[in-house]
């Protein structure tokens, strides 16, 4: 087990919760706040010492709502696209102008004027969202983002708030929504009468908060019972029963944590919380491929946000950092102690970019916001660990064809950590025999600055 | 730790089932607890909705409808539960107002393993829309036993407002059951509160038509 310790911190005020932060390659982390007198937008810098080092301009929004409406979920479309999905609809922002006050670049309403719930988007410029149940309808509704036209929706498969909706990672017609009806829909959204585009429903039993496409045609689903089973795509041709799904049951218990924050499943993390007993966030490494956890190799970030609901995560493998955002407002920056290695534990999923926007943004471009704060050879290194999925399409031929380079520059990187990881172990050694034998737990505890 | 205790909801079921005996009504009156919360965000916090499956059937009247290759069919017919088959269903013929009937007719729905993938095609998304899709049922499990379970499982759900409730039971069950119930049903829901006991304004139980009684 590794441990990590707060670096640095920014506060958002009394009463807000930081309900998300999504990488935008070529900018920042963009933390969505709500407050008391609306939600608002944020960016952060990539680079842990810059959030360190930064005064009060960041607290500076670069987009707020109008009073008491709320932004229910924030993604990352491209390196320099946001979508936004709230009461007031769908909203798309362009940081390049976004940033010095511009407006949405693009903005989907739906009739029923339902607040929407979850969104999620794709590489083939589709995005989708999730409403709210209004009257009899909680719908699933997908645009078009260069035609900005609403491509299907689909409002009778749900009878209730859908409240996670995602994109199969490789597949772009293929969707799922996941409600609190205990469903977990998935459709084939080249086809647009709703009789027919339902391809499988899953029935979880209880309230869905997460779903995901995992590989091999698998389906992760987490309900708000902190429940979590793997299920299998199912053939409807097929007479044969389908393999059983694989449940976890109730996780708090085998798990030890009081709720699921969320599936990194692109870093091979889930995201564990205790907020009451012991404060406390884990970083539980899950194998997609296997349905496997490895409770033995967890990464635990101590103290987390106190009592408060940890509610977002992203992993910063080129700086070596883990971001969190919670309920008391807070976005703090964790580091390992023995800087480098603990990151790299897991075997991330490489060739699926995230469609929730939490992939980490690994991009050469994003090496901008890094500053001197992290060691010149590091970077260099860490820099080619890229996914090249998550780019814009305009760009996918262009890294395509640096692919080849990465994978060769991925496996020295990997040899220049476990030198390196070899020669701390060595160090921190000398170092333990010669102190005092410090309970390491204490020192790890350590509150944040 | 929990805020209440066995004795403690023992008197107040007590009084409950004696006013209930009182003044007898002319159905099953169930027993529900209502939890009303205390700082806790419907907006911003997390979505407060789901299930507890309880060791008791709360409402027993509930019906049930098998959807049944042929050994779940046989099952069911000697379990005494209704069953339709495949061809049952393609009987339907996708017809939105026959499907939505069916729904009407029945609390929920099981379904054979094999079966239940050509659901949506055979039904399209009406029972879905009723809050109705069946649950699996393999031929390993005993059918008996999935329905009951099926039956056992009580829905929650918080909406705009700081309050939801549950069933728990109902007013001919043995008092040791309803309290056990209870205490089962009031734990697991605080514990999903994000601020357990902090988050809990207060648990009240009430017959269907009875006065309420407070026990936190």
């Amino acid at each position: 087990m590794s441990i990590v310790q707060a670096f640095a911190q920014q506060s958002f005020g009394d009463g807000a919760y930081v309900v998300d932060i999504v990488p935008v390659i070529s900018h920042g982390i963009v933390a969505s706040v709500t407050d008391n007198s609306g939600a608002s937008l944020h960016l952060l810098p990539f680079d842990p010492m810059a959030l360190k080092t930064s005064s009060g301009n960041l607290l500076k929004p670069f987009v707020k709502t109008a009073n008491s409406s709320n932004i229910n979920a924030i993604t990352s479309v491209n390196e320099n696209v946001v979508a936004i999905c709230g009461d007031q609809g769908l909203k798309l922002y362009d940081l390049r102008t976004s940033l010095s006050g511009g407006a949405a670049v693009h903005q989907f309403t739906i009739e029923s004027n339902a607040e929407m719930l979850c969104l999620a988007s794709n590489q083939d410029n589709k995005i989708a969202v999730g409403t709210q149940l209004v009257s009899a309808d909680a719908g699933v509704v997908l645009w078009d983002i260069r035609t900005a036209k609403q491509s299907v929706a689909y409002i009778d498969s749900h009878s209730d708030d859908v409240t996670d909706i995602s994109f199969h990672p490789h597949d772009n017609t293929a969707l799922l929504s996941g409600s609190v009806d205990g469903l977990v829909n998935i459709y084939n959204t080249a086809i647009a009468d709703e009789d027919e585009a339902v391809f499988q429903v899953i029935n979880h039993g209880a309230s869905i908060h997460k779903a995901r496409f995992l590989p091999d045609n698998r389906i992760l689903a987490l309900s708000h019972m902190e429940t979590m089973s793997i299920y299998t795509l199912a053939n409807p041709d097929s007479e044969e029963p389908d393999v059983k799904p694989l449940e976890f049951g109730d996780i708090r218990q085998s798990w030890d944590c009081d709720y699921i924050a969320d599936l990194l499943l692109s870093d091979g993390y889930i995201g564990a919380g205790s907020n009451s007993e012991k404060h406390e966030f884990k970083l539980i490494p899950f194998n997609s491929n296997s349905g496997q956890v490895d409770l033995s190799n967890v990464i635990t970030l101590g103290g987390a946000h106190g009592e408060e609901v940890v509610r977002a995560i992203h992993i910063n493998h080129q700086a070596q950092c883990v971001y969190t955002g919670g309920e008391d407002g807070i976005v703090r920056v964790w580091r390992p102690q023995d800087s480098g290695n603990s990151l790299a534990a897991a075997e991330p999923w490489q060739n699926v970019s995230d469609q929730a926007g939490e992939a980490m943004a690994v991009d050469d471009e994003s090496e901008k916001s890094g500053d001197s704060a992290t060691k010149g050879g590091e970077w260099e290194q860490v820099e080619t660990k890229h996914k090249h999925k998550h780019k814009h399409k305009s760009k996918d031929k262009h890294s395509k064809s640096k692919e080849k380079d990465e994978d060769e520059a991925r496996k020295l990187e990997k040899k220049a950590r476990k030198e390196k990881k070899r020669a701390k172990e060595e160090a921190k050694s000398k170092k333990e025999s010669s102190k005092h034998s410090k309970d390491r737990k204490e020192q790890a505890r350590y509150q944040p600055y | 730790m929990s805020k209440i205790t066995v004795a403690g909801v023992r008197t107040n079921v007590q009084q409950l089932l004696e006013q209930s005996e009182k003044k007898k009504r002319n159905f099953l009156e169930t027993i529900e607890l209502q939890v009303g919360l205390k700082n806790y965000d419907p907006q911003r916090d997390k979505r407060f909705s789901g299930t507890i499956k309880l060791p008791q059937v709360p409402r027993p009247n509930m019906t049930i409808c098998v959807f049944g290759d042929a050994v779940d069919c046989d099952r069911a017919k000697s379990a005494g539960v209704d069953a339709m088959s495949v061809d049952d269903l393609k009987k339907l013929n996708k017809n939105k107002k026959l499907i939505k009937k069916l729904a009407k007719k029945y609390n929920a729905f099981v379904a054979s393993e094999v079966l239940i993938k050509q659901v949506p095609r055979l039904l399209g998304p009406q029972l879905s829309k009723a809050g109705k899709f069946p649950t699996p049922v393999s031929h390993n499990e005993d059918l008996s036993a999935k329905i009951n379970e099926v039956k056992s499982t009580v829905k929650f759900q918080l909406k705009k407002v700081l309050c939801l409730a549950v069933a728990v039971g109902n007013v001919e069950m043995e008092e040791d059951a309803i309290v056990s119930q209870i205490m089962l049903a009031s734990n697991f829901l605080v514990s999903l509160l994000k601020k357990h006991w902090q988050n809990v304004g207060s648990l009240v139980i009430k017959s269907s038509m009875g006065p309420p009684f407070r026990i936190y």
